[in-house]
């Protein structure tokens, strides 16, 4: 069994939980554009809509209905009957590689283009 | 089978039903819990479930902690998730014992506080390696550094509690051994 007392050991397991955060969040290989594209990806399939047109978007995945918005080269989850409501608090998004993920739903928005720079690649 | 084996295993079912209702009633007290309204993470939760798990997994065995996780994981996806949010679970869950398991070799000098930590940090990795797979980029993991904060956090709270109890439960449950 292990022990019942906090140990040197334990410290380090921190440590190193801490370094690997702090290593993906300096990630040298990312890069921030201003994206052209939002792409919403579903179990059944992907679309994608330019940030350049404001409009509603209605999704429904796995039971569960979300109305996405595009409003001034921004996107945003405006209401969602999901259980969870992370996507209602996500914010609006407009740099390329930031995303809005619905993990009941199986929904992703994602901010793809840009003026030529290269998507944020991880990994 | 002779009647003292069958015995026995009946016992160890019964036993760990009891420990499968345990795990079941912390992740529903999970649930009840508007944490997303605070921290606006996909797929963070407080880990209260592991509290069971690693309970289990010391003081039984590492296939009743097996058996009582993927019990969990199965009926909470059904009777509050969806397919997908199964498929998270499963991921997380997998991980999470992985690491469990790997700690329990090279790991004993740990305290439950530091093996609570590294093993909310693999649940966080399973689930993100779950939507990578699902969605088929990477770029979720920009949600990683945050999880792997609030798995430091919350998963340290889980251990220190571990640390307490599970001294208090170890006459009870060599008794139901």
């Amino acid at each position: 069994m292990f022990r019942t007392r906090v140990t040197v050991r334990d410290a380090i397991a921190v440590a190193v939980v801490l370094f690997a955060a702090c290593l993906l969040l300096w990630a040298p290989w990312q890069s921030r554009a201003d994206g052209a594209f939002l792409v919403i990806t579903t179990p059944d399939g992907t679309s994608e809509y330019a940030l350049s047109e404001n409009r509603e978007i209605e999704i429904n995945s796995q039971g569960i209905v979300l109305i996405a918005v595009i409003e001034n080269g921004a996107a945003y989850v405006r209401e969602s009957d999901c259980p969870d409501g992370v996507c209602r608090v996500g914010g609006r998004i407009f740099k390329s590689g930031e995303s809005i993920l619905c993990a009941p739903a199986g929904i992703r928005l994602s901010i793809k283009g840009g003026d030529g720079n290269v998507d944020y690649v991880a990994g | 089978m002779s009647i003292m084996s069958q015995g026995r295993r009946t016992r160890r079912i019964a036993i760990d039903a009891m420990l499968c209702t345990f795990a079941v009633m912390l992740s529903y007290l999970e649930v009840l819990l508007p944490l997303s309204a605070l921290i606006p993470l996909p797929g963070f939760r407080l880990g209260l479930a592991n509290i069971a798990v690693l309970v289990v997994f010391c003081l039984f065995s590492p296939i009743d902690a097996a058996v009582v996780s993927a019990v969990r994981i199965l009926l909470m996806g059904l009777l509050f998730g969806s397919t997908t949010s199964l498929y998270f679970s499963v991921m997380g869950g997998l991980l999470s014992f992985l690491v469990l398991l790997l700690l329990s070799r090279i790991g004993k000098k740990c305290s439950f506080f530091g093996v609570s930590v590294l093993s909310a940090a693999a649940h966080n990795t399973g689930q993100i390696i779950a939507a990578v797979t699902l969605f088929g980029t990477s770029l979720i993991t920009s949600y990683l550094p945050a999880l792997l904060l609030a798995s430091v956090v919350y998963g340290g709270i889980v251990g220190l509690l571990l640390n307490l109890i599970t001294p208090k439960l170890q006459p009870h449950a060599a008794k139901l051994r």
